[in-house]
């Protein structure tokens, strides 16, 4: 279970306190910093500004080929574990109250410059998701809250927490309510902490409140097992997935999650001959959609009717009595057949928050026996512990002025709030009203008390997504700011001196140090932290069985109003999720995978819609009264529904956001006892404005060119290169005029497996935090300028109201024929003795004659200078900004052209490593940024002339094929065809 | 020294052409001839030569030479580089730049040698025996000293019989041609 | 009396050598008219224009142009080979019919090779300017440097036009200027300002025009002709190559080192053709650039707009016959029909169609008709380049990249700088330069026959 550089030996030899020399006067344990952090801020100042200076330094002398003067700040003393130009890798984890994930920070020079999977977290392994990886920009974030301050004017901590604490026992005295209210808190320490904070008050109320609820699945689940938990699904283990607009690999619960589970029950590179099979109902083309083996059409208003008619086809095979006799437009048998047939080998899944829809789901999945394998209770998912109903019992608590203090932390109610306004009012009202937000957000600067909360790579903390599977997160950088964490200020404000980090130290002694065989904490600890994460067993209690009653009432209460002509449904973007990082620039030029349109949201309506309505996309359509949003026509889409993303349309959210797209929180209807994602509309109203779109992708057709190739199970076992023909073809058509080049030595090479490759876009932002990749803005993208080195193109086919969609990821194929080379009058690209298509910038003229010569126009060019200029303020202008740029990588000057190197920098790093050791490479031990961040292990690099390696297995794969290899270019990067399960039986 | 020239002036090639040849029977030396545009018997009476095509066949070998060699020697010998599964010496690809430069070279190499034959470069000022020579006259210049002085007057009465529109008497020291 | 049946004298109107040298010489003796002054004005403040838009590319980016991540190049190529095709003509020109024994060059050659010279000095600005890192521009020649020494990439088509264009602006420039040495001589001779004196005195080198000079002056003119000739046919074969040796669908082509050299001698001839119809016009040069003249250059633009057809077609069959799906989307379904219909078809029309209308005398002699022709071929030429150059990229190989090109300001502007800057030349060049050989004139002053008074 190594990592490559960065096993677990490894890390803790730089974790604090590791140390033999005791790790109590060590000045640079983290801990003590963080809490001279506190006490005292001038130590902290001078200790950060060394960092920070000399993260300036290098991030100044590498953000230009010109290398001007900058001043560097030395260390005056220098830390142990920190040398200058080596990396340091940390252990910790993600998590913003959505999403969360394992991973491993790594810094240079005390700087985190980079996120990467933990591969010792049983949770997402090795893979991330964009926003995970782009979460790194958010800590260099300008919009970040800098001071505490008391109505918006700057105070001292020590100030502040005297208000706060005088007020609150003001409050307490006089038996007022205090309101805690927070997103998801999945810490174990934290949820204790806040437990005995409460316990503080006579009157204390603790909510917790999602901007996407997935309330309805608790609400179910307690009713129907008397459980109120988000159950674990084990795709791992399926054979046959029914999902009803469940965006499982893009947006629903944990896609980082369910990816790698999936996708191995779809790979067929080991010899495979057996593959999960994806039945998909959806109304907007998601991801997941995309991904399906069959993707059916449905309105959302159909789906309870589609349930409970599903669940009676059900129960008539399995001899069960069957409920009223709702029968769906198209017949079910078939499916329900085969549910049958893979009996307790098969999942059912709706993405609707809707409490009689989950129940009705779960009463399938129970009859179908999926709750002992597929389905798992007992070791549930602590994603989202949000009951809509909480949160509107106190918005209008908060009204009737019942609650006197109101304290929020990491929450934005009057951005994702569906009536933010009577939460306003509400706000008002209260006595006491405390923020604590990392970043500026619509909430901040509304209540009395600013109190900043650091950002995740600054802070301790611990989190147990799932039982048994604890992660301990510990900070990377000093705190840049003058914030105090979330645990920190509850500690104050209960009166206790303790730091957070030693509460949570305690807190793991007393309750989880026992569950081990060690005998020292401090080793415990050490290990915990270094590896990032602690498992121990949890009972496993057996199925519970299912609440027959529940079911009753949830079939024969009325399905969802379905009136009105179109359906509108307010969906998570892949990019922006809930919106929360929307300031983040990297995530904003991040084009969703399906739509490949970037930098606003839009409205997606089906094509016979469009024609009926004479809409083109970008036209300005009116769905209801202030709600204005460009047209996007999208393939796929059912007739009748409309899908427009959530998460864009801030208004005070920092610069980037700043009114870009619309806001569709508004939107969500509190009518029905959960959150509805969704309303009903009378007609489309075209304006007759047109807006440009930031589209990166402009054809959909491959225009039957071989070039994302698919092939059908059925056919794959009769011939394992069907759909593959013409590579056979084309290979033995290859004629040259000159003897090839030998590569002896290393020859590297990329396989890219379409079958397991989901889209997910992961791969996009790892490259760009990687390799420094500027953010061009919507304008540019518009002008067809993104930089993106790597981008997953998406076609479809040709029937445009029912296509099946094709990924491929494309990145520069270091062809050993490479047409750009030939072209270059100063030789700034050549090829190297590994077979790399290698760019010398400081070399390059910017003729551009190589992106003409490029039959897959992967090479970019700089058309305007990117950093430090203002025209183009995203991360390389501000010095905060520019901390993050990766200093193996050079920042590249106007006018030269860049592209994808294989991370010729990880490579070289590695080779170096291997010498030092005086042993050879291993195989797997370099990884690109893609390869690293992919969830689903579809991309693979490796040598090629070492026949046992990976890539040369995938290489010699049937399905392999080069990308336009009928030119001849001989790329080094392979694709494997695309294998759709046509057969219900086979799996 | 001071030399004294006999120059007689024509307005016909005919006229002019016949002097000559009379001048010449009578073996006089015709010093120089001026004419407006080239008139090629004169070329034959006076037997003028031009060996520049000869020059400029070696500078073309030259220049041929010359480029293959610098092109193999860089990219070959001095820094080898792999372009598209090329192999270093890739010559078809050579071609161009040889034909272009060895082109080139025989122009610049010409162009020199006949501004140092023929005297012709900025600033230069041959000697002018008459004005003009460059309009629209012929002109033949005589050199008095040859056979000897007495005889020069001869040759003028030769050009005026001849149809020379006018016959003049020049002395010039530091004659340049 | 034979001459005459085929053909009128070369210069009509019996002239005298002196008064040849008189008419030409004289733009340069007296004041120009009012209409110089106001076509300098307009001319040179196109040329500012352009000045402001290099300037805007060069400080701001290569972002200010039209061009993006699929499509590397737009107008400033289009414009570069449009340039380089005009610039053949003065040399083809002068060249060809030098070769050939054409007499009838002799009137038209200087200005066709002045307007060389101007044109490749407009093309040879897109190059330059069309470099990411323009300041950098040095890294092209193959000079013992420090860093390695590292030597140019001599496989890049780009780097042989270089040399190219290179090679061919001294050497036409060179030609040019000694074809110039006795005219220059002349006007030295004949002038009475002392300013004028010197400072033509300076350029003539010291002409005489004594035999000695002449034999010389001669051979030189033809093995500077003779290797001209090479350069004339390899220059814009090699500028082809930037494409043919491409791999897009419709560079990747053998057809072009022909097509291109035959395309830039019809562009060049056409922008004789214009110039000389406004000289004559202008001027009252019709003596010397008679209408037989015209009506030559007619005749041969008649017969290289049928060569050009004949191309377009072969390029379309070849894509069709080739069977390559991606040659046959960029001929059938992006030039023929589809975005670029427009300027394909416009291509046909002004390149292959109009032209034949020289077919009637009435045309050929009729210097409206010749203008309006001469510029409409112009058109095409440049329609062709913008078919080869954006078509081809806008939808290649990959559908995912496939985008749409259009130009902003700043391309346009830089292309309305270099007109100017070629007007602003031409513009000098009637005002202080012979506009015709003279010497070569009085040579040819009595051939053909003359007319009886």
């Amino acid at each position: 279970m190594k990592k490559d550089g960065k096993n677990p030996k490894e890390i803790k030899s730089i974790t604090p306190g590791q140390e033999e020399n005791g790790s109590e006067n060590n000045n640079y344990q983290i801990p003590n910093l963080t809490e001279v952090g506190i006490v005292k801020r001038g130590t902290s100042r001078r200790d950060f500004l060394k960092v920070f200076g000399f993260s300036f330094a290098s991030a100044a002398v590498m953000a230009s080929c010109k290398r001007p003067v900058h001043k560097a700040l030395p260390y005056i003393i220098q830390p142990p574990e920190i040398t200058p130009g080596k990396s340091l890798y940390y252990a910790s984890g993600f998590y913003d109250g959505h999403e969360y994930c394992g991973i491993l920070v790594k810094t240079r020079d005390g700087r985190p410059i980079k996120i990467e999977g933990n591969n010792l977290s049983t949770f997402n392994g090795e893979g991330t998701t964009a926003r995970v990886q782009a979460s790194v920009l958010s800590l260099y974030d300008d919009a970040r809250l800098k001071n505490p301050t008391i109505v918006n004017k700057q105070e001292s901590w020590d100030t502040i927490d005297g208000h706060i604490l005088t007020e609150l026992g003001k409050i307490n005295t006089e038996g007022g309510e205090i309101v805690l209210l927070t997103s998801s808190i999945i810490s174990p320490s934290t949820i204790k902490l806040i437990n005995e904070f409460g316990k503080g008050f006579k009157n204390f109320r603790w909510v917790q409140y999602d901007a996407i609820s997935y309330s309805a699945i608790l609400e179910a689940n307690s009713a129907c097992f008397g459980r109120s938990v988000i159950p674990d699904y084990h795709f791992g283990n399926v054979s046959l997935v029914v999902s009803l607009n469940a965006d499982f690999l893009g947006t629903w619960l944990a896609p980082v999650h369910f990816i790698p589970g999936y996708t191995s029950r779809r790979r067929l590179d080991n010899g495979e001959k057996k593959m999960l099979r994806h039945i998909h109902y959806e109304s907007g083309m998601t991801l997941t959609g995309a991904n399906a083996d069959k993707r059916i059409k449905i309105k959302p208003s159909e789906e309870k009717i589609l349930l409970t008619d599903l669940y009676n086809k059900i129960a008539e095979r399995m001899g069960i009595k069957r409920y009223n006799d709702i029968t769906y437009k198209e017949d079910l048998s078939e499916l329900a057949d085969n549910l049958v047939k893979l009996k307790g080998r098969s999942i059912v899944v709706s993405g609707t928050n809707n409490v009689d829809i989950q129940i009705i789901v779960n009463g399938i999945n129970s009859l179908l026996g999926n709750y002992s394998e597929c389905i798992d209770l007992n070791n549930n998912l602590n994603i989202a512990s949000g009951i809509d109903s909480k949160m509107n019992d106190l918005a209008g608590d908060l009204n009737s002025g019942k609650v006197r203090a109101l304290l929020m932390y990491n929450v934005n109610p009057l951005y994702d709030y569906p009536d933010p306004d009577k939460f306003l009012a509400g706000i008002r009202k209260a006595d006491l009203t405390v923020n604590m937000a990392v970043a500026l957000n619509e909430t901040v600067g509304i209540a009395k008390y600013e109190c900043p909360v650091h950002h995740y790579l600054e802070s301790w903390d611990d989190a147990e997504i799932i039982p048994g599977q604890l992660s301990l997160h510990q900070p990377c950088i000093n705190p840049i700011f003058n914030t105090r964490s979330f645990q920190d200020s509850l500690l104050r404000w209960s009166r206790s001196k303790m730091p957070y980090y030693d509460y949570i130290m305690n807190n793991w002694e007393k309750d989880y140090f026992p569950l081990t065989k060690m005998t020292d904490f401090r080793s415990f600890w050490n290990e915990s932290l270094g590896n990032g994460v602690f498992r121990y067993n949890v009972p496993q209690l057996k199925p519970p069985s299912f609440e027959e009653k529940s079911l009753l009432k949830a079939i024969n209460t009325s399905a969802i109003s379905g009136k009105g002509t179109f359906e509108v449904i307010i969906s998570e973007s892949v990019a922006l999720g809930t919106g929360m990082h929307a300031n983040n620039p990297w995530l904003m030029e991040l084009p969703d995978p399906v739509s490949r349109q970037c930098w606003e949201n839009v409205a997606a309506i089906s094509p016979n819609d469009a024609e009926k309505q004479g809409i083109r996309t970008g036209d300005l359509i009116k769905l209801k009264d202030n709600l204005v949003i460009p047209a996007f026509i999208q393939p796929g889409q059912a007739d009748g529904t409309v899908s427009v993303a959530l998460g864009y349309g801030h208004t005070n959210a920092g610069p980037v956001c700043k009114d870009i797209g619309v806001n569709l929180y508004k939107f969500v209807s509190l009518s029905a006892g959960n959150r509805e994602y969704g309303f009903v509309t009378e007609k489309i109203e075209n304006t007759f404005k047109q807006s440009q779109l930031a589209l990166t992708q402009v054809h959909y057709s491959q225009e039957g060119r071989p070039i994302a190739r698919d092939t059908v199970l059925s056919e794959y076992k009769k011939n394992p290169s069907s759909g593959n023909e013409v590579h056979a073809e084309f290979e033995s058509s290859h004629k040259t005029l000159y003897p090839e080049v030998k590569y002896d030595g290393f020859h590297w090479g990329l396989a890219i497996d379409l079958n397991v490759c989901v889209g997910c876009n992961s791969c996009v932002i790892a490259c760009q935090a990687e390799n420094n990749i500027p953010v061009v803005g919507k304008e540019e993208v518009i002008r067809r300028r993104i930089m993106h080195w790597i981008k997953i193109d998406r076609y479809y086919s040709d029937d445009l109201n029912d296509p099946k969609v094709y990924f491929q990821p494309l990145a520069c194929q270091h062809c050993d024929n490479a047409p750009c080379e030939n072209v270059c009058p100063v030789s700034a690209t050549n090829h190297s003795s590994e077979g790399l298509n290698q760019m010398t910038y400081n070399r390059c003229l910017g003729t551009k004659y190589c992106i003409n010569n490029c039959p897959y126009k992967v090479r970019r060019f700089n058309w305007y200078r990117y950093t430090n200029n203002k025209a183009f303020d995203f991360n390389t202008v501000s010095d905060l900004g520019k901390m993050v740029l990766n200093p193996d990588v050079t920042v590249r000057e106007r006018g030269v052209v860049e592209k994808c190197s294989f991370c010729v920098q990880r490579i070289q790093e590695k080779k170096l490593l291997a010498k030092l050791e005086n042993r050879t490479l291993k195989d797997f031990e370099i990884k690109p940024a893609c390869m690293q961040a992919c969830p689903s292990g579809a991309i693979v690099f490796g040598n090629l002339n070492d026949k046992n390696s990976k890539v040369s297995g995938l290489f010699g794969d049937p399905r392999c094929y080069h990308l336009l290899e009928e030119l001849h270019t001989l790329p080094n990067t392979g694709y494997l065809t695309k294998v759709r399960n046509d057969e219900n039986s086979n799996t | 020294m001071t030399r004294t020239f006999k120059i007689g002036i024509f307005d016909d090639e005919g006229k002019f052409i016949s002097t000559i040849r009379s001048l010449q029977e009578q073996k006089f030396l015709i010093f120089e001839v001026f004419t407006p545009y080239p008139v090629h018997e004169v070329f034959h009476l006076l037997k003028r030569r031009s060996r520049l095509p000869t020059a400029a066949y070696f500078f073309g070998l030259f220049g041929i030479v010359a480029t293959l060699a610098f092109l193999y020697y860089t990219s070959v010998i001095d820094w080898p580089v792999i372009y598209g599964g090329k192999p270093f010496n890739s010559f078809p690809s050579f071609i161009v730049v040889t034909i272009v430069v060895t082109i080139f070279t025989v122009t610049i190499a010409s162009l020199g040698l006949f501004s140092a034959r023929s005297k012709l470069f900025p600033g230069r000022d041959n000697t002018i025996f008459d004005l003009r020579a460059t309009d629209d006259k012929f002109v033949i210049v005589v050199d008095t000293n040859f056979p000897d002085i007495s005889t020069a007057g001869k040759a003028g009465t030769i050009m005026e019989e001849l149809g020379a529109i006018e016959v003049i008497d020049k002395e010039f020291d530091n004659v340049e041609v | 009396m034979y001459n005459k049946k085929i053909r009128g004298p070369l210069i009509e109107g019996n002239k005298s050598i002196g008064q040849i040298t008189k008419e030409i010489a004289s733009p340069m003796d007296v004041q120009p008219g009012l209409w110089w002054y106001i076509a300098f004005v307009i001319s040179s403040a196109a040329a500012l224009f352009g000045g402001y838009a290099i300037y805007v590319t060069v400080s701001k980016g290569i972002g200010t142009w039209g061009v993006n991540n699929s499509v590397g190049w737009g107008w400033e190529i289009v414009n570069f080979v449009w340039w380089i095709g005009i610039g053949h003509a003065g040399t083809a020109f002068s060249i060809f019919l030098l070769i050939l024994r054409q007499k009838w060059r002799t009137s038209i050659n200087r200005a066709a090779e002045a307007m060389t010279v101007f044109a490749v000095m407009c093309a040879a600005i897109f190059p330059a300017l069309h470099m990411g890192r323009v300041w950098d521009a040095f890294y092209i020649f193959p000079y013992p440097n420090t860093r390695g020494p590292l030597w140019v990439n001599f496989n890049s088509p780009l780097f042989w036009d270089f040399t190219a264009i290179t090679a061919y602006l001294l050497i036409s420039a060179s030609f040019w200027y000694l074809g110039m040495l006795p005219d220059l001589g002349t006007i030295r001779d004949r002038t009475t300002s002392k300013i004028k004196k010197a400072v033509y005195g300076l350029f003539s080198m010291g002409w005489t025009g004594s035999s000695r000079q002449w034999i010389r002056f001669e051979s030189l003119s033809f093995i500077l002709g003779g290797i001209a000739a090479v350069l004339v046919v390899s220059v814009h074969s090699i500028v082809s190559t930037d494409f043919a040796v491409g791999i897009e669908p419709g560079w990747h082509t053998t057809i072009f080192p022909p097509f291109f050299v035959v395309g830039a001698i019809f562009s060049g001839f056409a922008m004789v053709m214009t110039l000389m119809v406004l000289i004559r016009k202008i001027y009252k040069l019709t003596d010397y650039v008679t209408d037989n003249h015209m009506d030559a250059i007619a005749r041969i633009l008649i017969f290289i707009s049928l060569i050009m057809g004949t191309a377009y077609l072969t390029e379309v069959f070849i894509a069709w016959y080739s069977g390559n799906e991606y040659e046959m989307f960029t001929f059938f379904k992006n030039r023929i029909t589809g975005d670029y219909a427009l300027h394909f078809w416009g291509m046909i029309v002004c390149n292959a169609l109009v032209p034949q209308l020289f077919w009637f005398r009435k045309i050929r002699r009729n210097w409206v008709g010749l203008l309006s022709i001469s510029l409409i071929i112009n058109v095409g030429m440049w329609l062709e380049r913008y078919n080869i150059v954006v078509t081809s990229l806008s939808k290649d190989f990959l559908p995912s990249n496939w985008v749409s090109y259009s130009p902003t300001v700043i391309d346009i502007g830089v292309f309305v700088g270099t007109i100017g800057l070629f007007a602003t030349g031409v513009l000098l060049f009637m005002r202080y330069i012979p506009m015709m050989a003279i010497s070569e004139l009085k040579s040819v002053a009595n051939i053909g026959d003359k007319k009886e008074d």
